[in-house]
């Protein structure tokens, strides 16, 4: 009996043994399986060439390859950059608002020939053709 | 000089300007500077020529 019962004690050493080791196998095979594809994208990211499987690997190699395609947001980015362009643009005219707008009827007078110590006088015309008030503060020859 | 001081919009004046010729021949320029609050344009030259005869 007591051969037995050592027997017995030796087998359920054994089976515990057993146990703890299939489930920290368990443990460990679940973790390298986490860290596997980790490893496995890093490498084939990294080294495309190495694809040991053949079109698999490949496959996630043209999927990892396609991985980088996010590029496209900041070129998406772009075509809204001109847009708050142009907002930006508009804002300042709109911030603007009426303005008025000196228009003179000549630039340029020419009297022609005309003789010593003679005063001419000449009317410009001046208009506003803005949409705000108009103020002229100095009329000044030089 | 005389000129309007303020201007509505649409509205139109006149601004009269006097030149003395001198007693020097020959040909001169004159420009008057009309400033105003044009953010545009704020000071508008006008040229004024004229030939002096000797």
């Amino acid at each position: 009996m007591k051969r037995l019962n050592i027997n017995q004690y030796a087998a359920l050493l054994m089976l515990v043994a057993l146990l703890s080791a299939c489930s920290r196998s368990g443990e460990n095979s679940a973790t390298s399986n986490a860290n596997a594809p980790q490893q496995a994208n890093s490498n084939s990211a990294d080294q495309p060439q190495i694809a040991p499987d053949g079109s698999a690997a490949a496959g996630l190699g043209t999927a990892l390859a396609t991985q980088p395609i996010p590029p496209p947001q900041p070129n998406a980015a772009k075509p809204a950059a001109p847009g708050n362009a142009d907002v930006a643009n508009a804002a300042p005219a709109a911030a603007n608002g009426p303005a008025p707008k000196l228009v003179v009827s000549d630039k340029k007078i020419d009297f022609g020939k005309q003789p010593q110590e003679k005063t001419l006088v000449r009317a410009i015309v001046v208009k506003n053709g803005g949409r705000a008030e108009l103020k002229i503060d100095s009329v000044v020859p030089s | 000089m005389d000129f309007p001081k303020v201007l509505r919009p649409g509205q139109a004046g006149t601004i009269k300007v006097k030149v003395e010729t001198g007693k020097s021949p020959g040909p001169h320029t004159k420009t008057v500077t009309i400033k105003s609050n044009d953010p545009n344009d704020p000071s508008h030259l006008v040229q004024f020529s004229y030939d002096v005869k000797g």
